[in-house]
């Protein structure tokens, strides 16, 4: 058998930092090398120098491919996947991963149609089995089951939700390659403006220290307590699916499958039962901290600590340990 | 200007059986519609609201029951509904279903597609994409806000923490926010005029005729070949079981000597 190629879709930030989910992707495709010679590749929609990405050797990077002013400045699904198309039949590569977020999971399943390639969308791992099968692990429907899935596609394509631990293995020899389309600068593109970007140092994903409610609220204005102590405590408040669908938080706060994956430092989760969906958004959380009335509860499987009481009775006296910590500062 | 909605029935039950093969035994739940596609429906009823040329088309494909959801949306305001119903389609992947689907999309006119942004029960959130991938179609994708304009439309789209305002023309896929549009009441006399008229029109393999190697379980390239809980025991997770106050306080004792606890709180 040949060595195989593993694609991987790579992104900067506005700051032009890789975004730690590429780092942790790319980590993800050392994982699922057969053999050390395979090749990972990262590919890159931006403009920048063969110096800026000297980083992502760190991570087992083989090789990156810029592909320079893409399309126009914003991401546009189309013109990205023709681009990747032309790379594609260029490297012949074997495995192609993208991040499950909005940018991947629409690159990645155009690419899937335009290509007829099956897709496993929203993987919470990627592996190789004893026979060196590459095995994806996804949240199947409902609550704490997962499912094994194969992929019989030439190209094996998955989209993997944020990994954010990430091993270092240098690899000295990787190379830089800037990639000219052959699409004309002149391609159709829809005229896109910027209107507004949403404060990422409010959001959840850089928050370091999240309150999260649940179902197990009873009531909207049970965010108010969990509002409070994520205040004291300079963290921000987020909750599960439910909660979210009734309306009792943003959608930009939630937390899981169908929202967002976060690696706080420190997650508080306050009548959250647990389901699948949403453990596989926090689990990578450094330190969690669950409150439930139920000792049944599945997240209290991945909770470092856990109070079994009623919220509205244990919150208070948490408030007031916090006040007294900050007051003895 | 002619719009087709492309929805889907889901479980309403929190669990639902699974058949030998992973996917899910849909007739031993109740069903929703979800959100998000709802707020596709809204948004291309708010069209036909305003301008006088809108045709809605709401197309879905499941068992023969998904009638009951088409009923739903004629009795909201939409013009005419498909329902693409063949034992051979259960079962297919999200590929199988998008293939389906565009082979069904290719026999009426459209100037626009739209989409919920995913369905709420496998969220994979591919299909839109990869039938714009199939039609060779432009696509905007988790789209808060749309208007028609003089050559096409614009649409703000949630990308990533920007809000980016796209403008091109159609024909196009467009996938909406579950928040962007939430939906109007059912209008009771649309609804029982749309049982008495009895119109939807109803497509199988034989009229679509996709070819084999792409539908079904036999066609499907992502097969899913076990399901399992999987063992998520990897903390050490103390527990409190006292009446509040004490619960607390011996949660601090245990806290204070938490390395992360100590770095992000005390110091």
């Amino acid at each position: 058998m040949n060595s195989s190629r593993i694609f991987v879709f790579v992104e900067r930030t506005p700051d032009k930092n890789f975004k730690k989910t590429s780092k942790g992707l790319i980590g993800k495709a050392y994982s699922i090398k057969q053999k050390p010679e395979d090749e990972i590749f990262a590919i890159l929609f931006d403009d920048c120098s063969e110096k800026e990405v000297q980083e992502l050797s760190a991570f087992g990077t083989d090789k990156v491919i810029i592909v320079p002013q893409a399309a126009g400045n914003y991401f546009f699904a189309e013109s990205y996947a023709h681009r990747y198309i032309e790379l594609i039949n260029k490297y012949k590569p074997d495995i192609l991963l993208f991040t499950a977020d909005i940018n991947g999971q629409a690159l990645a399943a155009r690419i899937s149609g335009e290509l007829k390639q099956g897709l496993v969308s929203s993987c919470a791992n990627i592996i190789l089995d004893e026979k060196k099968d590459l095995l994806f692990l996804r949240p199947s429907y409902g609550d704490g089951l997962m499912s094994t899935v194969v992929s019989n596609s030439p190209i094996k394509m998955a989209t993997i939700q944020p990994a954010f631990e990430v091993e270092l293995h240098p690899n000295p020899n990787m190379t830089v390659e800037i990639f000219e389309s052959t699409f004309s600068k002149s391609e159709k593109l829809p005229l896109m403006k910027l209107l507004s970007q949403v404060q990422t140092d409010k959001s959840i994903e850089a928050a370091k220290i999240i309150v999260s409610g649940g179902r197990g609220l009873g009531h909207p204005k049970g965010f108010e307590i969990l509002r409070e102590l994520a205040d004291l405590l300079g963290g921000q408040v987020a909750g599960s699916r439910p909660v979210v669908n009734m309306g009792w938080i943003s959608s930009d706060c939630q937390v899981g499958q169908t929202g967002k994956t976060i690696s706080p430092s420190i997650y508080i989760a306050v009548g959250i039962s647990g389901a699948m969906h949403h453990i596989s958004g926090m689990r990578q959380s450094k330190c969690i901290i669950a409150i439930n009335t139920s000792k049944y509860a599945p997240i209290l499987e991945v909770a470092d600590y856990a109070i079994i009481g009623d919220y509205q009775k244990v919150l208070p006296h948490f408030i007031e340990k916090i006040k007294e910590i900050k007051k003895q500062k | 200007m002619n719009i087709i909605v492309c929805m889907k029935q889901i479980p309403s039950e929190a669990k639902v059986p699974i058949t030998a093969q992973g996917t899910l035994m849909r007739s031993k739940s109740g069903w929703i519609i979800g959100k998000e596609d709802y707020s596709a429906l809204e948004a291309a009823l708010q069209l036909k609201d305003k301008y006088d040329n809108v045709n809605i088309h709401v197309l879905t494909m499941g068992n023969p029951s998904a009638s009951a959801m088409l009923y739903e949306t004629l009795g909201k305001g939409a013009d005419e509904a498909t329902l693409i119903t063949d034992e051979s389609y259960s079962k297919s992947d999200s590929l199988g279903t998008a293939t389906i689907l565009a082979t069904a999309l290719q026999r009426f006119d459209y100037d626009l597609i739209f989409f919920g942004v995913r369905s709420m029960d496998a969220a994979n959130g591919s299909l839109p994409n990869q039938i714009a991938g199939i039609m060779d179609l432009k696509e905007v994708t988790n789209v808060i806000e749309f208007k028609l304009e003089e050559n096409g439309f614009s649409a703000v789209s949630l990308m990533d923490n920007n809000r980016i305002e796209i403008t091109m023309s159609g024909p196009a896929i467009v996938s909406f926010h579950k928040e962007a549009y939430h939906p109007r009441l059912t209008n009771i006399r649309l609804l029982s005029k749309a049982y008495e008229d009895n119109n939807i029109t109803y497509l199988s393999q034989k009229d679509l005729n996709v070819p084999s190697t792409h539908i079904g379980w036999e066609g499907a390239n992502t097969k899913v070949i076990n399901n399992f809980t999987p063992e998520i025991v990897d903390r050490k997770g103390i527990r409190f079981n006292s009446e509040p106050q004490k619960a607390v306080e011996e949660l601090f004792e245990e806290l204070i000597i938490n390395p992360v606890f100590n770095m992000e709180v005390l110091q």
